[in-house]
């Protein structure tokens, strides 16, 4: 009876607690997609409602390889050659010959001495600092990076500290406060999910020279179409080999299914497979995405037709969105925020250009900090010039709808509030 | 009843007590009665079954800092209360700035 009580008590409290979310404006509901990911998707939204054909402009589908029929087949064969699962962790029976040639092809791929998989990069991010770092030493994170480091630094004992956002000349103050430690540890995204900037890496390598500090890069906006051929924005800033980890995933542009891995210095990635949690206490990546990740490194290997072709994208949308009149993030990566400023309007537009038959989701507190809410779409190689004319004149006619168009943030701000 | 028994410790004339003083002056005295005359003493126990394993102990007084926001909460401690409030200062940075997955 006791029991009985107590959870009708939690229960009590989490329902509190999920309408306090709604009432807030805060509750995510997904949206069912009965297609394959791709540029243009069938989307039941809202729940029960007959699918849609959308255009999709918020995948992390960089590169279109997420349903490539290449990418099909290989995962097919995997499959049937390799099997569905291990049924154990790597280090007593889960790592196959195809888990060996997949860490050797990436460490080829990103330019670095070793690499071990995860099944994601937040794994990744969660295995790496506790793994290297003791409490003799400091992590200086950049204050923007992804909430999975933001964990993965919460759970190791080495000191954690930031630096103002890309401010070269803060973290330089940092290194300079934590000399007396034993490690330095820079900690940066390579790209910033949220306004699609690059980290200055140049700066950053030059900076850890000279501080004799590490540098650490979660490359997974990234990997796969930043560069000239695509090896992330170690080779975009030319500090290939500089760069101590990259932790990256496989669920963007290299094909996004899942996994990840943590690549770099031989003895880092060795001391991962000696002492990263979730490697030794969670199961090996699944050989059918094992088998498509190698089929996504051949292709990308082979060509930069895509990267290009995500890249004349970007470039296009970009312009398109100016000329328009809307407000974006400037930049060069296909991560495109339209700034909003307002969570109510943000909702508001995504919800009008849905209504039109372009996918996109609004972006507010506590994703995106107060007062920053925005929509952000996302370019992929799969999309065509047609597919963005189409968007932006859905654009074109919700932000009249909305009177945004060729309005600065204050006149937003003034008409919407923060 | 036992008599209750205090200490009085003169100040220097001119001495204002701060809040922090009045605070760090309470800490201080909770930690002697506390060390000395806890019910059950333990913490001695606790840290000689702690050695018998092999373990080296060190412990010591610390800061320790809280910052809440609505359901918001994080603690940091410190050997100095600089240092445990620098610590909340960092923990709530990493939680005000947006992320997007």
């Amino acid at each position: 009876m006791a029991a009985e009580t107590a959870t009708l008590s939690v229960r009590d409290a989490l329902r509190a607690e999920l309408d306090a979310i709604r009432a807030a404006g805060l509750y995510k509901e997904e949206r069912f997609i009965h297609a394959p990911q791709g540029a243009e998707i069938e989307v039941e939204f809202p729940a029960g409602a007959a699918p849609r054909k959308v255009l999709n402009l918020c995948a992390n589908n960089y590169l279109g390889l997420s349903s490539h029929p290449e990418v099909l087949r290989a995962a097919h064969e995997g499959l049937d050659r390799r099997g569905y699962g291990m049924s154990s962790v790597r280090f007593i029976c889960g790592t196959q010959d195809i888990h060996r040639d997949l860490e050797r092809r990436l460490t080829e791929f990103l330019g670095t001495e070793d690499t071990i998989l995860f099944s994601s990069c937040l794994d990744a991010n969660a295995a790496i600092f506790e793994a290297v770092l003791s409490d003799k030493d400091v992590m200086i994170a950049d204050r923007l990076v992804h909430a999975s480091i933001v964990d993965g630094m919460r759970l190791a004992k080495a000191m954690q500290d930031t630096y103002k956002h890309s401010d070269m000349g803060h973290l330089e103050e940092k290194l300079a406060e934590h000399r007396d430690k034993r490690f330095r540890m820079i900690i940066t995204d390579g790209v910033f999910s949220m306004d699609g900037d690059l980290a200055k890496l140049d700066e950053i390598v030059a900076l850890a020279k000279k501080h004799d500090a590490m540098v650490f890069v979660d490359d997974s906006h990234a990997s796969g179409f930043i560069g000239k051929t695509g090896r992330g924005t170690p080779e975009h800033f030319g500090v290939t080999g500089k760069v101590d980890v990259i932790t990256t995933t496989f669920g963007k542009a290299l094909g996004g299914a899942s996994g990840g891995c943590v690549s770099g210095r031989r003895e880092i990635v060795e001391m991962c497979r000696q002492r990263a949690r979730p490697y030794l206490f969670s199961n090996t990546l699944a050989s059918v995405i094992v088998a498509g990740t190698l089929k996504v490194l051949d292709l990308v290997s082979a060509s930069t037709e895509r990267r290009d072709r995500l890249e004349e994208n970007t470039k296009y949308w970009r312009r398109l969105l100016t000329e328009a009149g809307l407000d974006i993030k400037a930049g060069e990566s296909p991560i495109v925020p339209v700034m909003l400023y307002n969570a109510k309007l943000a909702q508001d537009v995504a919800r009008d250009l849905f209504a039109e038959g372009i996918y996109v989701v609004g972006f507010f507190f506590p994703v995106v900090a107060k007062g920053q809410a925005r929509i952000r779409t996302q370019l992929s190689a799969a999309h065509t010039k047609e597919h963005l004319d189409r968007a932006i004149e859905a654009f074109r006619k919700v932000g009249k709808k909305h009177g945004i168009l060729g309005k600065t943030k204050n006149e937003i701000v003034e008409k919407y509030g923060l | 009843m036992q008599t209750r028994r205090t200490l009085e410790v003169p100040l220097p004339e001119r001495l204002e007590l701060s809040g922090a003083d009045r605070e760090l002056l309470v800490a201080t005295f909770q930690a002697l009665v506390a060390l000395r005359c806890e019910k059950d003493r333990r913490w001695d126990l606790v840290q000689k079954q702690l050695e018998d394993d092999g373990w080296k102990v060190r412990w010591g007084l610390t800061w320790r800092a809280e910052a809440k926001r609505g359901d918001d909460y994080e603690e940091a401690t410190g050997a100095t209360l600089d240092e445990a409030l620098a610590g909340v200062a960092q923990l709530v940075r990493f939680d005000m700035a947006g992320r997007a997955p």
